[in-house]
């Protein structure tokens, strides 16, 4: 336990419809779940089931009912359940990588601005974090000529890989990954699975979700069935 | 694995800022705290209280109760309500700035681009007109309006151009705080884009803190890093921006948010 | 009693005595003698406050606004039986708007007048400084139409005196750069502001920037009235004028190539006359009694010059 990186801790989540005869959704109950440095977790579960919402507590984005998550730091533990936005969003800055299903920009903005982000928001200077970007495009199979165009009107695959840029440039201490593979052929899934491998190298704390089973096995150390504790 | 550095000394620092005209009309019990380099926006309806508290905040009308202390440049914690008029004017000239929805409202339109940009400058006391002049040419590119165009009257310029116009002008004399009425709300869909963006990247580049009150979600959602939600002149609910659109908490924030058209 | 006097004296009845020459059915100078004190008060302050703008209780004069009413009310609580008047408009003394105030005070305070500067000692003025220097027992009062110098480019009236109170003077640089901008240096000839005792910016009325710098450690009293908008204020003798401008762009005054037709000045702020329908022109000094007064020098030299001239040839 001494290197575990994340833990949660009897987590749940409900989701409260006010607006629609205050509905009450159960999501998950009392899961909990330790990851260690350079360790993957996967999340296994029908469609529907909450893993996405697990990640997306895991990463601040929803609210949880009850229950911790705790990182373990050098200098001491961090509660994301109870932490305040600011803490979340240096967590976010340093700590906690996500690559989510969806990209959400404003357009306008140049793929490699996108990518090279995460980088310049830890204060890294910019000719290194373009350097960076770019080696990370071009290693993801982004045509040149697309990196200085708004990703908004890009293929799906080819906004997903700029997700997985964004989440794999700033080597993140954690990473939650959802279905970072799901619409990309074969040549990119391994890069994606290389990104990985590397990233737990690193000592990367690694929590996804993985539709694909042969990426699944490549990458995953601990495989956890959400089924288990569906509420 | 290394704790994240968080900045611990807020910017601005609200302790419940209460300013009512009648029953729940206003703003009451309103507590946050701004840290540099954070975008708030504040959400709600209209009639909310949203721009009461907008008010407050850049020193145009004085809460009922309640302090709104603001940690200056020279490392001084100021209750800008506390400090005579003369130095809070000072204050709202040299380290706040005040963005308004209509670009007609903050800008001059019978004097030039530059004149301005140079009247904020000239306000803190320049008195070089070739320095005034670059610092406005430069301003200008930085927002994308051909510097060529500096003496141009705004009215000559489009309605997204005057808005670059009103920012740069805010801008050039470095506040630290800016506040922001709807930046986007007059504006074309097809210019708003870059609004959004050159907010985004001026805020990164001066490490400014704003606080923007907005009643569109989708420009919340790219801009700010927080929110605050305000229903008859109460805060109902805040967090992260992401959080509060995604996983809203609170009835309201959840029918305004279930109420939008576009994500 | 003076003008000097009566500037000190808030008691001022005696000088009602009616004189003999004063139509009768005035009091003395026209206005009675409750509202010359007020806006004698109203000096006062101005004085104490140099160039801070005091509000006056205006009274309705016998002539329109845009005239020199201001003014006028200012001369006539400030002046006494004793005092020797002069009227200009532009620099002259015999224009209509100068004979008919002067007129008006000698009908209705029978009081001396005069053309000369030196000898008067209350100078009332329309959009003119005399080139003559001025001595500290003479006031010279400006007629002044828009008195705030904010009001180009802040129309409410409340944050205007909000800006004066502050010393929020930046705004008026707008201007200045908008005439450099515009056209290569500071356009702006009249009306040019100035900050009054390292303090209050001042309108210094429409005299030409020519002037401003005779503003500076003015020996006599300047006292400024607008009329239409019932303010008065005032540079007391030998205060600060500063003329507003750029660190790059010095504040600079008019000059000509010509010299005066008529007096060869080559110092005097001149006026442009077109002489005849083929469009020829003449600069000649604005100042008629200064002008004058260097052609009668002028002419006195000729004269002894050439009566010496004439004995050294009775000498040969």
């Amino acid at each position: 336990m001494s290197s575990a990186r994340l833990v949660v801790n009897n987590l749940q989540k409900d989701f409260i419809l006010h607006t629609q005869n205050s509905a009450h959704i159960p999501v998950f109950n009392g899961f909990s779940l330790s990851v260690n440095a350079g360790e993957c977790a996967v999340l296994l579960g029908p469609s529907g089931m909450g893993k996405s919402t697990f990640l997306k507590c895991l990463y601040g984005n929803y609210k949880i009912t009850s229950g911790s998550i705790s990182l373990y730091f050098e200098e001491g533990d961090i509660d994301i359940a109870t932490c305040s936005p600011e803490w979340i969003h240096g967590l976010r800055r340093q700590t906690i990588g996500y690559v989510s299903q969806f990209l959400r920009v404003i357009p306008r903005v140049a793929a490699i601005d996108l990518v090279s982000e995460p980088l310049l928001i830890q204060g890294i200077d910019k000719d290194t974090a373009y350097q960076q970007a770019a080696t990370l495009l071009a290693r993801l199979h982004i045509p040149e000529k697309l990196w200085a165009l708004s990703p908004t009107t890009f293929s799906g695959g080819e906004q997903q890989r700029i997700n997985i840029a964004r989440g794999f440039i700033a080597d993140y201490p954690v990473l939650l990954l959802d279905e970072p593979t799901a619409s990309l052929d074969a040549k990119n899934r391994a890069v994606v699975v290389e990104l990985i491998h590397e990233a737990k190298a690193k000592g990367a704390a690694i929590v996804g979700i993985f539709h694909d089973e042969d990426v699944r096995d490549k990458v995953a150390d601990n495989v956890i069935d959400l089924l288990e504790f569906v509420a | 694995m290394k704790m994240p550095v968080v900045e611990t000394q807020p910017l601005l620092t609200v302790n419940n800022v209460q300013k009512l005209y009648a029953i729940n009309r206003g703003c009451q019990d309103v507590n946050f705290s701004l840290y540099p380099g954070e975008v708030l926006g504040i959400v709600g309806e209209s009639g909310s209280g949203k721009s009461t508290l907008l008010n407050c905040l850049s020193g145009q009308a004085a809460p009922n109760s309640g302090d709104i202390i603001y940690h200056t440049r020279a490392g001084e914690d100021l209750n800008i309500y506390d400090i005579n008029e003369a130095k809070r004017r000072l204050l709202m000239r040299s380290e706040f700035g005040i963005v308004k929805q209509h670009p007609r409202d903050g800008l001059r339109m019978r004097v030039s681009a530059g004149a301005n940009i140079g009247e904020r400058l000239m306000a803190v006391g320049d008195r070089h007109y070739g320095h005034i002049r670059d610092v406005a040419s430069n301003w200008l590119e930085q927002v994308e309006i051909d510097a060529e165009r500096v003496d141009h009257l705004p009215s000559e310029f489009s309605g997204g151009m005057q808005q670059r116009l009103q920012i740069a002008r805010v801008l050039a004399t470095h506040p630290r705080l800016v506040l922001m009425d709807e930046p986007t709300g007059g504006l074309d869909v097809s210019v708003q884009a870059k609004i959004l963006d050159l907010i985004r990247t001026l805020v990164a580049d001066l490490n400014l803190s704003v606080i923007m009150v907005t009643h569109d979600l989708a420009v919340a959602r790219l801009l700010c890093h927080r929110l605050i939600v305000m229903q008859k002149s109460r805060v109902v609910e805040s967090g992260l921006t992401d959080q509060i659109l995604d996983d809203p908490q609170h009835a309201y924030t959840q029918l305004l948010v279930s109420s939008v058209l576009t994500p | 009693m003076n003008s000097m006097d009566s500037m000190n004296s808030m008691d001022n009845t005696e000088s009602a005595n009616v004189s003999h020459a004063q139509q009768s059915n005035y009091n003395f100078a026209y206005l009675d003698e409750q509202s010359k004190r007020t806006i004698r008060r109203g000096l006062l302050k101005a004085v104490a406050i140099p160039g801070h703008q005091v509000p006056f209780a205006g009274r309705e004069m016998p002539m329109p606004y845009g005239w020199g009413t201001g003014g006028v009310q200012l001369t006539a609580s400030i002046l006494g039986e004793k005092d020797v008047l002069k009227v200009i408009d532009q620099g002259s003394d015999d224009t209509t708007n100068a004979v008919s105030i002067r007129r008006f005070f000698e009908r209705t305070a029978a009081v001396k007048t005069t053309t000369a500067t030196e000898e008067a000692t209350v100078i009332q003025t329309r959009h003119r400084i005399p080139e003559q220097s001025l001595s500290n027992d003479q006031i010279l009062i400006f007629q002044v139409p828009i008195p705030d110098p904010l009001r180009f480019i802040e129309p409410s009236e409340t944050e205007t005196q909000k800006m004066h109170a502050l010393e929020e003077y930046g705004v008026m640089h707008v201007k200045l750069y908008e005439d450099i901008a515009h056209y290569g240096h500071i356009a702006t000839t009249y009306a040019y502001p100035a900050l009054v005792n390292e303090r209050y910016v001042m309108d210094p009325s429409p005299i030409p920037k020519f002037d401003n710098p005779k503003l500076h450690m003015n020996e006599a009293l300047l006292l400024f009235g607008a009329g239409r908008e019932k303010r008065l204020y005032a540079v007391p003798p030998y205060t600060k004028v500063k003329s507003l401008d750029f660190d790059d762009h010095p504040f600079e005054i008019q000059q000509w190539e010509e010299n005066c037709a008529l007096c060869g000045s080559d110092n005097s702020f001149l006026d442009e006359v077109i002489v005849d329908d083929e469009g020829t022109r003449m600069y000649v000094c604005s100042d008629s009694h200064y002008c004058s007064q260097r052609v009668a020098e002028q002419e006195q030299e000729q004269v002894s010059s050439s009566h010496s001239q004439n004995k050294s040839e009775d000498l040969a």
